[in-house]
């Protein structure tokens, strides 16, 4: 038997009298109450949570890669202590020119101690030595610019090196032309390494000397000790 | 709206007025789903109850109870007709007039001298009406104490439109209401015999005959059965004649061959030995007519009902108990949800508080690591000064060996050292000259143990001096810088 009910709309209209009294309506409207406050507050506190998590991941990242990176920084910085070599300091008031030219003249004097014939010194112009072009560090350090030809991570921090100034060194360059037998001047260039002071040899050209100069050279000429070679040596005093 | 439900209730007083029927029918289904009965008297004459009042309010309470019905599903009642006639109603009247004039025409007559009635009426054909009247003053004590069970009252059905409604229901006159035809109902009762013409499922004219309260004999019974039957059908073409038999006084089959009625003719024995609800065993039928086409009043509204109930007084009753239920389940809901959201606030909370502070412990900790690499550029520093030194000694110890090794018949005539700024490249170009070639190839390779990569590469070019001496001029060079290469 077919019947034309609406199950629902009766079933509703059935229980509307048992909400329409004080307590199902507090019941209801406590509900109401709980839902809002869980749509509202409680999504966007999760929210909150949820980022400050997330960032406290990353920065237990950072801090574990940071703490990486500086044992490996410590390591190699007491290792390159082994080089006892000083960059030239500039006092305060002190002209920085006049200061390597007393290094320049440390190698003069090195030169002549090694019998060979100082003939000049010349000077050339200053020049910022890029050290964060030369350098490669074996380590990537956070926060770090890409200075140091390999790519750096960002720990997000803003801190690390400051800038490439303070890395970069400032020098003087000159032209020493010496006159002497090779054995002279290789044992020249041999102290001028030992020397306490940091001086970059850029280039060395060696000629024969004119006036000794002949077709044929004699092959004892090595042995000899006599000046016969004309020496150019380019060399960098740098200062911080 | 429907003011049906799945399972609907019916309560019928039937017409021998000794029992109150119970019927709970399932709509979705089509299932007589409980049927049951209590035995209650009423008064033919007044229909007020023979017994204390309050019997039947237990009585009605005993049937639920006993079949597990809730007492909040709406229920319908169906009484048996009392007082029912045609009225020809005049076109000016309209509304509740109609019932007004009903309820004076009513008292016209003798049975209502005394008593008030309630009026049930449906519109026929040709403004006639069908009304039925009914003792007011009983029909409210039976809704009074309806109302004290909770049991929400949605109709008050006469037996003789329920009857017509649960022989449409049933399919009986499917083919009249098919062919909108008509077909003839005889409703034998105690106390009266009803004869209706219904055109499909629409009464067309009735007459309602009172019986003789006292004992009558049944040739008697049967013979003024037969001359109503005459001369109400008189010359009406009916396809069909249906005979609903609820009393002991007339013998069915007995009746039909009196009537001689040509076409077909359906029997409705309702008696305690044909309905289930009634007591039988296995009867044919689980209730009567009645009770079914009331509990379906709402359902099949094209059989509208001699509606005895005043519909704007339904009232939907509530279960306290239930009420209680509901209400302290939302509270402890509300308060289950509220408690929920406020801990995971509050845990929610807490955990961004302990976040926020590992957070400030992190940063610290990263700040104090970060300063300690501000030593970046002075390791840089020193690693530059590391690699210049290292270049230094590379130059020196090219110096010695380009000496060391030169062959005895060789000789240098210009040597040329360049570094690059970042010390990654020494251009190395020499120059000389040789007596023999042989003894450049070992000097070469000595030489090239020392400069590495890339290596020295030799030319060699013969001479002649001017004395005819034959020598070899050469030229060694790894030049990687512009213009290195001699």
């Amino acid at each position: 038997m077919k019947t034309n009910i609406d199950l629902n709309s009766f079933s509703l209209r059935e229980y509307i009298p048992y909400l329409m009294n004080v307590k199902a309506i507090a019941g209801l409207v406590l509900i109401g109450y709980a839902l809002y406050s869980a749509i509202t507050d409680v999504p966007a506190k999760w929210q909150n949570y949820s980022v400050k998590s997330s960032s406290n991941n990353e920065l237990v990242k950072n801090k574990n890669q940071l703490s990486g990176e500086e044992t490996k920084l410590k390591l190699i910085s007491k290792e390159l202590d082994k080089f006892s070599t000083k960059i030239l300091e500039v006092k305060p008031g002190n002209a920085p020119q006049l200061e390597a030219i007393k290094t320049a003249q440390k190698v003069i004097a090195l030169s002549e101690s090694s019998k060979n014939y100082y003939m000049g010194l010349e000077p050339g112009p200053s020049n910022v030595l890029n050290i964060s072009s030369a350098v490669t560090l074996p380590i990537q350090v956070p926060g770090a610019s890409a200075s140091a030809g390999s790519p750096s991570k960002s720990s997000g921090s803003g801190s690390g090196e400051t800038s490439t100034s303070t890395t970069d060194l400032n020098s003087f360059q000159y032209t020493l032309s010496l006159r002497g037998s090779y054995i002279n001047l290789a044992k020249f260039i041999h102290n001028l390494v030992k020397l306490p002071d940091f001086i970059i040899i850029n280039t060395i050209n060696l000629t024969q000397a004119k006036e000794t100069s002949k077709d044929i050279p004699n092959p004892d000429a090595k042995n000899a000790d006599k000046p016969d070679i004309d020496m150019k040596l380019n060399f960098s005093v740098p200062w911080k | 709206m429907s003011k049906v439900k799945a399972n609907n209730i019916c309560l019928n007083i039937f017409s021998s007025l000794s029992h109150l029927e119970l019927l709970q029918y399932d709509v979705l289904k089509g299932q007589f789903l409980k049927v049951d009965s209590v035995e209650i008297m009423f008064d033919p004459a007044t229909r007020d109850f023979l017994e204390d009042a309050s019997h039947f309010k237990s009585a009605v309470l005993k049937l639920y109870q006993r079949n597990k019905i809730p007492t909040r599903i709406p229920a319908t009642l169906v009484v048996p007709s009392f007082f029912t006639r045609e009225y020809e109603v005049p076109e000016t009247v309209e509304g509740e007039d109609i019932a007004t004039i009903l309820i004076s025409e009513a008292e016209r007559f003798y049975v209502f001298k005394k008593i008030d009635p309630a009026i049930g009426y449906i519109n026929l054909k040709d403004n006639r009406l069908l009304y039925t009247a009914y003792p007011k003053g009983p029909l409210e004590l039976i809704q009074q104490y309806l109302t004290e069970l909770k049991i929400p009252l949605i109709s008050i059905d006469c037996n003789y439109t329920a009857i017509v409604r649960g022989l449409v229901a049933m399919g009986v006159v499917q083919e009249e209401i098919t062919n909108q035809v008509k077909w003839g109902l005889i409703i034998i009762n105690d106390y009266n015999v009803f004869l209706a013409v219904v055109e499909g499922n629409l009464i067309e004219k009735i007459r309602e005959s009172p019986l003789p309260l006292q004992n009558m004999e049944e040739n008697a019974l049967l013979a003024e059965v037969k001359g109503d039957f005459k001369e109400f059908f008189g010359y009406e073409i009916l396809t069909r004649m249906v005979i609903v038999n609820n009393s002991f006084k007339v013998y069915s089959p007995l009746l039909v061959e009196m009537l001689e009625f040509q076409g077909p003719t359906d029997i409705f024995d309702q008696n305690q030995r044909t309905l289930n609800s009634l007591g039988a065993q296995e009867g044919p039928f689980p209730c009567s007519l009645e009770a079914a086409g009331g509990a379906l009043v709402h359902v099949l509204p094209q059989v509208p009902a001699l509606e005895l109930f005043d519909t704007n007084k339904i009232q939907v009753f509530v279960d306290e108990e239930r009420q209680n239920l509901i209400a302290y389940s939302l509270i402890g809901l509300g308060v289950l949800l509220f408690v929920m959201q406020f801990a995971l606030g509050f845990l929610l909370s807490y955990l961004t508080d302990t976040e926020t502070a590992q957070g400030a412990r992190l940063q610290n900790d990263i700040n104090s690591t970060l300063s300690s690499l501000a030593i970046v550029p002075e390791v840089k520093r020193k690693l530059f000064v590391k690699n210049g030194i290292l270049q230094n000694y590379k130059i020196n110890n090219l110096m010695i060996e380009m000496h060391r090794t030169l062959p005895p018949d060789a000789w240098l005539t210009e040597v040329s050292l360049k570094s690059s700024p970042d010390f990654k490249n020494l251009d190395l170009a020499i120059k000389g000259g040789s007596l023999s070639p042989d003894s450049l190839n070992a000097y070469v390779k000595e030489l090239n143990k020392e400069v590495g990569t890339p290596a020295l590469v030799p030319s060699v070019f013969p001479k002649q001096a001017d004395n005819k001496q034959r020598y070899f001029e050469f030229s060694l060079t790894n030049a990687t810088l512009p213009g290195g290469r001699p």
